[in-house]
């Protein structure tokens, strides 16, 4: 079946139906990533938009299940030059294509996503529509796709209630925003006990839970949006807790100490965004994936300064706060579909909590 | 940290003779390496025997060596030049064990010697299995469970333990020489045997099986401040059980998850810390798809054939940026456009790359085309696409086979599906061609897989393009559908091959596709530490087109794969075409297709398009970019074949014209040339069928030369004896048209077969010298020895050579480059053919008379569009006072089942010079060079044939003479001892024990002079070459061979051979 993929700028997209016969609108990104597409899917940061893949050939070597970041993938929609037919591994659950429909996810293959890309990159990420239907007259859908903001999607992502990963001498609480799995994984994996909450969680539920730490973690959506989650993360902050965020955890304690998030024109998704560690000189290959990032000259120098910064854009990819026992980074360490180049993040974390 | 300045003057080991497992890649990264190290201001000495490098040319290092590669030779260059460091990893296999050699025996110590890159103890940890086991299991990651062996018996004991079946890897060897997987006690025997025998330090790994596993490779760069990066990840589709060098691959993995490569590079990195190279290593793992076991197979602490597929692949010059480490430098300090430097380099792109190698089996009759861990394959090209599909399609249609798609190879389509999976039993060179007919006969994915082990996901693409072909095919006889011909180029299906299953002509196939629209367009391949670079591969599923210049352009058109017959000294001469083109301020594109070279190095050409080439393809590059002329005559028979029918479509063939070229492979046009010329040659004819064949034999007589028309390497050229012998050779003869008609010329027995290269601009011609074969007529060229200038051949003769060439180039009206080939029987010169192009002796002549001789063609073939003057005229004979010898180098090793005898099918993979002041010392190096050194005293063994038995008496008197011990068979004895020559009596394999084998199994032979006894013989004696070549002991397959060597170790012992001396120092010697 022909499938289109409608942009919010007027391009069409001719291309073949492979998932889900389901018309979405969401917000389109790219990922770079040549491999790891299923960590991609299932990364709740997805929610509310749908991905291109710019590497040619997906779905190779099917979906196992094991390797996903979360119990579902979350994307809305999913853009591939070819979704393999049949995928060969011997830990293969399903293959892309059957996991794409069982989820209810569509799927347009056929798209030269090398130039998508280009058109992502040059004009920023935009908002579109995948669809089975042809539309001679755009106007009929353009103001449907318009008017598209991801929103509410932290508590389409998180848990329903609290549970535990791991066991351990040291408890941390994991504040999830629609966490990764491979966080608590990364934790626990370090004798770490770690307790999931929803991101509705009151900050004195986890303050009175007598925890060594905080994680808060990764998430979709625009951070400023979660007005109320901030309230509990300033509260968190003042704690004395030691805490360490990543990705939407980051920008909203940024959010919480009077910082700003503004959105990046395409954002950075994909596993080789080089980031500098600033107190080394230290340059590391992250995994990252998000759309928005804190606004540098907002940082109020007395409270915080910059940690990380990419290589490639110099935008904060990490702060520290003076005088607290928090540090935040906009990446992410526990980096599945990427390298595994900042995962000592986690020993920092350790470090942190040892002096407490 | 900055480079190292505690060194002036680095020595460049470079990998010697093209055999199997070791060809043109190093010099690929030897150059590179020159390039890198000089660029830093080191001054480089070189040393490499093989003539036919770029990395030799006088101008890519300071000093240069064309010596033999051994620790003898090599003291004698470090004494004289005494460099301050030693830099071994990218020269090979060779180079490596040489360094490891040199400094066992105390001479880098001596000599103060610092070697780069890697450390000594480095190079044993990573090649001795033991050492390495240990060394793995320190870090404890796991390895196939395996023991060493040094005797036989003990590798039975270890087989028992293993279960069979087992892998033998002898250790120290390239290209899996002597190893193999063995399923029972015999074969055990015979392999270990065998791998003893291989291996410098005579030791075998006997190893679990893990044949059917996943084989993945990665490729690591680590600096001295420990920095790591990944350049490439490479899977061979091939699963393990065929080796990596016959492996068809694809970068990047296409099937492996990325949690799997997350842990290969996790552990990739640890081996390689703990091995401590600096620069570029090669790590291969073994996967088990069903335990998910990983184990370590190998590591190569050097630059190898995968790092170039890799540095090819990525854009990632691996060999420069190896260089430049082992110099000092760190990541962090080089360069790298998009990321900064290249400490932050991760690999990316959004393409395939497919490597598919190209082999031989036709050119050895009796090899069994059987894939194992002993690599079999000449050559290999590499594609890139955007989708598998695209890029397998295209790999294909690289490969120079006659093929531009999957199906319809040789008879496969005939098979039914049961004869068709039984083929696939055995991995063959044939087996994807095999696995897609048997798919269109409805054998299903898993029935494929279970047979080859090859991923579904592979097996299934293939099944889509069956499919695809399918559905094409319905349309037979007319033009596709516009949606179907658009879906077929996206997949890769060339316009050939959719010609070929319609039954239309291609041109309408391309008239339609352009008429639609549907162009190439090129996407850029980045290249690391460069600002910009211009490297492109075509695809037919994108839009984005690159701004292309109005500069002026020459496009190229190289070789492709190395085959037996093409190979590196036509990458050598394109090579040379763009840096001259460059100087007359031309742009240059190049367009090839084999990642080993060095013209598809980024910066040989101002842009490189990576792809086949195909008059489909080049057609596509030409209207891009509209270069005001292709050159065609420096890439051997590649794109000579493609001239005429791109000339047909408007392209300006610059230099000879296409006509010409054509001409002279018209026997009946040449020999009309001739006669109107007043030249002779040889009675000849044409033949289409078997009755023509018979007539013209007839008119001639026996014995005849036959060959088919446009071949390169004589690939079919036989001696014929008899009507019977004719007319088999007509019956097997395929692809005959009148077009192509069978070639018949007398041959001329005992006749000297000479050869010249010439420099034309139609008016005035240039002979640098005439090159004197050592092997009589009946030998190809290319396997013959060869001296240069000449040194038997009477003065009149050499003059009325010169002179026939020029009348012949004159009259042919060769613009650039020709070689004749000539016959000189009974006091007369006949001319045998010419080639008006380059040739495989080019960067011979160039090198050992000084001239540049692609240069002077590239000038002279660019004239009408610089309107320079003609540089012929200013050509003058000059006095060359050293003498070159070059010498062939052969796979016999690689195909033990195949009889070792030279005929006039070329069947040497690569060559050796050797250089010197007297004929008998450049013999005598020459020989030393092929690493089989002439003995100066001792055994020889004589068993000639009876053709021989008249040219064996003084033969053997000149051995006796120069202090040898005969030691002959039957007939041969008797002739000699008759005429008072004292010899000991052997035995003959079927005339009891101990006989010749025995002698040569225990040593107790120096050198064996053995003349075929061909077909007319009852018995077949090529035991004793067989034996020879397993005991690396010299050995001639005829007289003229036999008396050059004799002559050179006679001048050997009276000269001595003793001094080695660069190439600079010869050419400053010349005269005019």
């Amino acid at each position: 079946m022909k499938a289109y993929l409608i942009l919010e700028d007027g391009n069409v997209f001719e291309g073949e139906s492979v998932g889900a016969d389901k018309e979405v609108v969401s917000e389109f990104v790219f990922n770079t990533s040549m491999t790891g597409y299923v960590e991609v899917l299932t990364d709740p940061s997805y929610a509310g938009q749908s991905v291109v893949m710019t590497y040619p050939l997906i779905g190779n070597y099917g979906v196992c299940l094991e390797d996903q970041e979360s119990t579902k993938p979350y994307v809305e929609g999913f853009v591939v030059n070819e979704l393999a037919r049949l995928g060969s591994n011997f830990r293969k659950n399903v293959d892309l294509k059957d996991y794409l429909i069982e989820h209810d996810i569509p799927c347009i293959q056929g798209i030269d996503t090398r130039h998508l890309t280009k058109i992502i990159r040059n004009k920023g990420c935009m908002n579109g529509m995948i669809t089975t239907t042809k539309y001679d007259d755009l106007s009929e859908v353009m103001g449907k796709i318009h008017n598209f903001k991801v929103t509410g999607v932290v508590e389409k992502t998180t848990c329903d209630k609290p549970y535990k990963v791991g066991t351990g001498d040291r408890k941390v609480a994991l504040l999830d925003f629609g966490a990764k799995k491979n966080i608590a994984k990364s934790l626990a994996n370090r004798n770490i006990e770690v307790t999931v909450y929803p991101a509705s969680t009151p900050a004195s539920t986890i303050i009175e839970g007598n925890y060594d730490g905080v994680m808060l973690s990764n998430g979709p959506g625009d951070p400023s949006e979660n007005v109320e989650i901030i309230k509990e993360v300033k509260k968190l902050s003042e704690s004395g807790l030691p805490i360490f965020a990543i990705c939407l955890g980051h920008q909203l304690m940024a959010l919480a100490h009077g910082f700003k998030t503004e959105k990046l024109k395409y954002g950075h998704h994909g596993a080789n965004h080089p980031v500098k560690d600033l107190n080394t000189g230290r340059v590391y290959i992250s995994t990252q994936n998000h759309n928005y990032v804190i606004c540098d000259d907002s940082i109020d120098r007395n409270i915080a300064k910059p940690w990380f910064i990419n290589v490639n854009d110099q935008t904060i990819e990490g702060v520290e706060y003076t005088g607290k026992n928090i540090k935040t980074v906009q990446f992410h360490p526990e980096a599945c579909a990427g390298p595994l180049d900042t995962d000592a993040l986690f020993d920092e974390f350790e470090k942190m909590m040892e002096g407490k | 940290m900055p480079k190292r300045e505690d060194i002036n003057t680095v020595l460049v080991i470079g990998s010697g003779p093209i055999i199997i497992g070791q060809a043109c890649e190093f010099d690929y990264s030897g150059t590179q390496a020159c390039k890198a190290l000089r660029g830093l201001g080191y001054k480089i000495v070189l040393v490499n025997s093989n003539p036919a490098t770029i990395m030799t040319d006088p101008e890519t290092a300071d000093v240069t060596y064309i010596e033999p590669l051994n620790v003898e030779r090599l003291t004698q260059i470090i004494e004289k030049e005494r460099p301050d460091a030693l830099l071994p990893n990218l020269g090979g296999q060779s180079a490596l064990n040489l360094c490891s050699e040199l400094s066992n025996a105390g001479v880098l110590d001596k000599y103060n010697v610092q070697v780069l890159g890697v450390k000594v103890d480095a190079i044993e940890r990573g090649e001795d299995r033991l050492e390495f086991k240990k060394a793995m299991n320190e870090l404890g990651i796991e390895m196939a469970r395996s023991e060493i062996a040094n005797t036989v018996d003990e590798a039975l004991a270890i087989a028992d333990k293993l279960g069979y079946p087992v892998v033998v890897r002898p250790a120290y060897t390239m290209g899996g020489a002597g190893g193999g997987l063995v399923y029972n006690v015999e074969e055990l025997r015979t392999v270990v045997n065998r791998g003893l025998q291989a291996s410098l330090v005579h030791q075998c790994l006997i190893e679990e099986s893990i044949l059917g596993w996943e084989e993945l490779e990665l490729e690591v760069v680590r600096d001295a401040k420990n920095n790591m990066i990944t350049i490439c990840f490479i899977e061979n589709i091939d699963p393990l059980g065929v080796h990596t060098g016959d492996s068809f691959c694809s970068a990047p993995m296409l099937t492996i998850s990325k949690e799997v490569q997350d842990r290969l590079q996790e552990q990739a990195y640890r081996i390689v810390e703990s091995i401590g190279v600096i620069g570029g290593t090669n790590v291969q793992f073994a996967h088990d798809p069903v335990t998910d076991r990983i184990v370590v197979i190998e590591i190569n602490p050097r630059t190898s054939r995968s790092s170039a597929l890799a540095s090819k692949a990525t854009g990632f010059p691996i060999a420069l940026v190896s260089a430049m480490l082992a110099a000092g430098l760190t990541l962090d300090e080089i360069p790298c456009g998009k990321y900064g430097t290249l400490d932050k380099y991760y690999p990316d792109g959004d393409y395939v790359v497919i490597k598919f190698a190209r082999w031989a089996f036709e050119k050895f009759k009796a090899a069994e085309d059987k894939l194992g861990t002993q690599m079999k394959a000449v050559g290999e090209v590499m594609s890139i696409g955007k989708t598998y599909k695209e890029a397998f399609q295209k790999a294909i249609r690289s490969l120079e086979t006659g093929r531009y798609g999957l199906g319809y190879a040789k008879n496969f389509n005939d098979l039914s599906k049961d004869e068709l999976l039984k083929l696939l039993i055995n991995p063959t060179s044939e087996r994807q061609f095999i696995m897609y007919e048997a798919l269109r006969k409805g054998a299903t994915v898993d029935e494929l897989f279970e047979l080859t082990k090859i991923k579904h996901y592979f097996i299934e693409q293939m099944k889509e393009l069956v499919e695809e072909e399918k559905k094409i095919a319905s349309y037979k006889g007319n033009q596709l559908p516009d949606d179907v011909l658009k879906q077929a180029k996206k997949d890769g299906f060339a316009d050939k091959y959719i010609s070929k299953i319609l039954d239309i002509e291609e041109k309408e196939i391309r008239n339609q596709r352009l008429a639609m629209g549907m162009h190439q367009v090129w996407e850029p391949v980045h290249v690391s530490s460069t600002k910009d670079s211009s490297y492109y591969y075509s695809t037919y599923n994108g839009k984005d087109q690159d701004e292309v210049s109005n500069n002026k352009k020459i496009m190229i058109l190289g070789g492709g794969p190395n085959r037996i017959g093409q190979g590196i000294e036509f990458d050598y001469c394109c090579v040379h075409a763009s840096l001259a083109l460059k100087k007359l301020g031309f742009e240059t594109i190049i367009v090839n297709c084999n990642p080993e070279t060095v013209s598809t190095d980024y910066d040989t050409s101002d842009k490189l398009y990576f792809e086949p080439l195909t008059l489909e393809d080049v057609l596509s590059i030409h209207e891009k970019e509209k270069p005001l002329g292709v050159i065609a005559q420096f890439g051997g028979q590649t794109p000579l074949n493609l001239a005429s029918q791109l000339k047909e479509n408007g392209v300006n063939i610059l230099g000879t014209t296409p006509e010409t070229i054509d001409m002279a492979e018209d026997r009946d046009l040449f020999n009309e040339m001739m006669e109107k010329l007043e030249i002779p040659m040889p009675e000849s004819g044409m033949a289409v069928t078997v009755d023509d064949a018979l007539e013209i034999a007839q008119r001639i007589g026996y014995p005849l030369m036959v060959r088919p028309s446009y071949v390169l390497g004589g690939r079919g050229m036989e001696v014929v004896y008899d009507d019977e012998s004719l007319k088999q050779y007509m019956a097997a003869a395929v692809g005959v048209t009148p077009d192509r008609p069978i070639l018949i010329d007398r041959f001329l027995n005992d006749a000297m077969e000479c050869e010249a290269d010439a420099i034309s601009d139609g008016e005035n011609v240039f002979v640098p010298a005439v090159m004197e074969h050592i092997e009589l007529a009946g030998i190809h060229s290319g396997d013959s020895a060869c001296i240069l200038p000449s040194k038997h051949i009477p003065v009149r003769h050499v003059q009325t050579i010169k002179e026939y060439t020029k009348k012949i180039a004159k009259e042919m009206n060769v613009r650039g480059l020709m070689n004749m080939q000539y016959a000189i029987a009974d006091d007369k010169v006949y001319v045998l053919e010419a080639n008006p192009r380059a040739s495989r002796t080019v960067p011979l002549v160039s090198k050992v008379c000084n001239i540049n001789m692609v240069k002077l063609a590239t000038d002279i073939v660019t004239r009408e569009l610089t309107g320079r003057p003609s540089p012929v005229k200013d050509l003058k004979d000059r006095k060359i006072p050293h003498i070159g010898v070059k010498q062939a180098v052969f796979p016999f090793n690689m195909f033990p089942e195949v009889d070792p005898i030279l005929g006039p099918e070329m069947r040497s993979t690569g060559e050796v010079l050797g250089l010197a002041n007297s004929y008998g010392a450049a013999i005598f190096k020459a020989e030393e060079a092929t690493q089989t050194k002439l003995p100066t005293s001792g055994r020889v063994l004589i068993s000639v044939s009876d053709r021989d038995k008249k040219d064996v008496v003084e033969l053997a008197r000149k051995y006796y003479d120069a202090g040898f011990e005969i030691v002959a068979t039957g007939k041969t004895f008797e002739l000699i001892n008759s005429n008072n020559i004292p010899a000991i009596k052997i035995k003959k394999i079927k005339e009891g024990r101990p006989n010749i084998v025995d002698a040569l199994t225990n040593g107790e032979l120096d050198m064996v002079i053995n003349t075929p006894h061909g077909k007319e013989s009852a018995h077949d004696d090529s035991y004793i070459r067989k034996t020879a070549i397993k005991m690396k002991i010299p050995y001639m397959t005829n007289i003229a061979a036999a008396n050059a060597a004799v002559e050179g170790i006679l001048e050997a012992e009276i000269h001595g051979t003793h001094e080695v001396k660069s190439l600079q120092e010869y050419h400053k010697a010349i005269k005019d």
